[in-house]
């Protein structure tokens, strides 16, 4: 799988394409400091008022800040919404 | 983003709290299932979230297996608003029948309106001509022959230049061009006379065409000759059509009669006949013998209107007044009130394109009868056009 995305994100980087579209990467839209959409992830794995932290495929991904909620959860997307105050990656705990 | 609450709202959604367990497995559970939720909210033990209404059940087993406990904190949409209502057995009834109305009545035509055309009689064929092709009210839009129409159209009603049918809605509007007169062309090819068709004295003639056989201050009696369409000329005989005017002073007369005892008719009851008409239909609100259909004397519609068009529901009273005949007597100066006013009538008729005086007026009872004779004299053009003889 390591080898696969590897080359996935070869091919993206020589193609000029946008990052995550064949390694597989999750992808985050931010909107100010209250709303982010994360697009790719894999499920949740915790889950406070004060952390959201989602698995990816490179790892999980911690949202931190106050009032956090999740506007829309479906399969492979999420919508954190709340007063963000720190984003931090995790790699190889996905 | 801004229809999503309304279409929300129709299937109705729920909102959920769990305490407990383990809420990021439950969360996960329910997107492994495509269970669609939102606004999740976490506060200490507690995780809220919306879903479906339909989903609800889905979520049970999750939640026995990551060990929570699940309640409904409220209820919206319009499951639960009928819900509410389940026992009002008039009001579902109610909506029931809007709802068949609405599926009945919106794919039909309500009203048919005439574009383009003021006269009451023309507009009248107009639509008797649209509904032989199915452009009536209660007909179906979508069975409108309106290509037929506009030929059929054309063929039988020779006073329009144009139709066409534009559905709007409910509303079929009729719209058509009417043709103007056609001008008169003067055909100078038939050869004709001019004769008089009045005795009395010229006092002008304008003839364009022919030969004056005539002079002005001559008298003349019905039958002269006055123009003539044959005359001779130095290369021959030449015919040609005579037309003009040969203005002349004549004598008339108007006699009006009035009886002094006449049979008068009195009201001795009048009927009413509401009913209601709804599209075609006509739906009686009375009951009883049928009436002769000479008392029926006036009708009155009270319809619905929206804007300036008569939608197809509302009341028609027919009002049947009945009468009994009796013998009165007049006055000799009613009956002359009557008489003069009944001249003047005729006068108006029959004198609209002359100049008259009127130089004699008797009038007296004889036989039971009030008579009145005027004499008149006037200024009238007294040449008709005949075929050459």
């Amino acid at each position: 799988m390591g080898r696969k995305r590897q080359l996935g994100r070869q091919v993206e980087r020589a193609m000029d394409l946008p990052g995550g579209m064949l390694a597989g990467a999750a992808t985050i839209e931010i909107e100010g400091s209250h709303r982010a959409v994360i697009s790719g992830c894999r499920g949740i794995a915790a889950y406070t008022e004060e952390c959201i932290r989602l698995r990816t495929p490179e790892g999980q991904m911690a949202f931190m800040g106050c009032g956090l909620e999740m506007g829309c959860l479906t399969e492979d997307g999420a919508t954190v919404t709340g007063e963000l105050q720190r984003i931090e990656f995790i790699r190889g705990e996905g | 983003m801004v229809l999503t609450p309304i279409w929300r709202w129709f299937p109705g959604w729920v909102r959920v709290e769990t305490e407990g367990g383990y809420p990021e497995r439950l969360l996960n559970g329910i997107t492994a299932w495509n269970i669609q939720v939102w606004r999740v909210q976490r506060q200490g033990e507690t995780t809220r979230f919306c879903c479906f209404a339909r989903d609800y059940r889905r979520l049970r087993p999750l939640a026995r297996r990551s060990c929570a406990r699940m309640r409904v904190v409220r209820k919206y949409g319009l499951p639960f608003r009928l819900h509410r209502y389940r026992c009002r057995r008039g009001l579902m009834a109610a909506v029931a029948l809007y709802g068949m109305l609405l599926l009945l009545l919106a794919p039909r035509i309500w009203v048919v309106d005439v574009v383009g055309c003021e006269d009451a009689a023309l507009i009248e064929q107009i639509r008797m001509v649209a509904a032989q092709y199915g452009v009536t009210v209660g007909a179906r839009t979508d069975r409108l022959q309106i290509k037929q129409l506009e030929i059929a159209g054309m063929d039988q009603l020779p006073s329009l230049a144009w139709m066409t049918v534009n559905p709007s809605g409910s509303v079929a509007r009729v719209e058509v061009a009417v043709r103007g007169p056609t001008p008169q062309v003067l055909d100078l090819t038939q050869p004709s006379d001019l004769v008089a068709v009045r005795d009395g004295l010229i006092v002008s003639m304008r003839v364009p065409g022919g030969d004056k056989r005539v002079r002005v201050g001559e008298a003349v009696s019905a039958g002269t000759l006055l123009v003539s369409g044959r005359w001779e000329t130095e290369q021959g005989e030449r015919i040609c059509r005579s037309y003009g005017e040969v203005m002349a002073q004549t004598r008339r007369q108007l006699t009006v009669t009035v009886p002094l005892t006449y049979w008068r008719e009195t009201v001795n009851r009048t009927v009413l006949r509401p009913s209601i008409s709804f599209l075609r239909w006509q739906i009686p609100l009375y009951t009883g013998v049928e009436l002769s259909a000479d008392s029926v004397n006036f009708t009155r519609e009270h319809f619905l209107t929206a804007g300036r068009l008569r939608l197809p529901l509302g009341i028609t009273n027919e009002y049947h007044v009945l009468t009994r005949r009796e013998k009165t007597a007049r006055t000799e100066k009613q009956a002359a009130g009557i008489a003069a006013s009944r001249l003047a009538e005729q006068e108006q008729t029959l004198f609209f394109d002359m100049e008259y005086e009127e130089i004699a007026r008797n009038g007296g009872v004889k036989n039971g009868e009030y008579t009145l004779t005027v004499s008149y004299q006037c200024i009238e053009n007294i040449a008709a056009e005949v075929p050459l003889s």
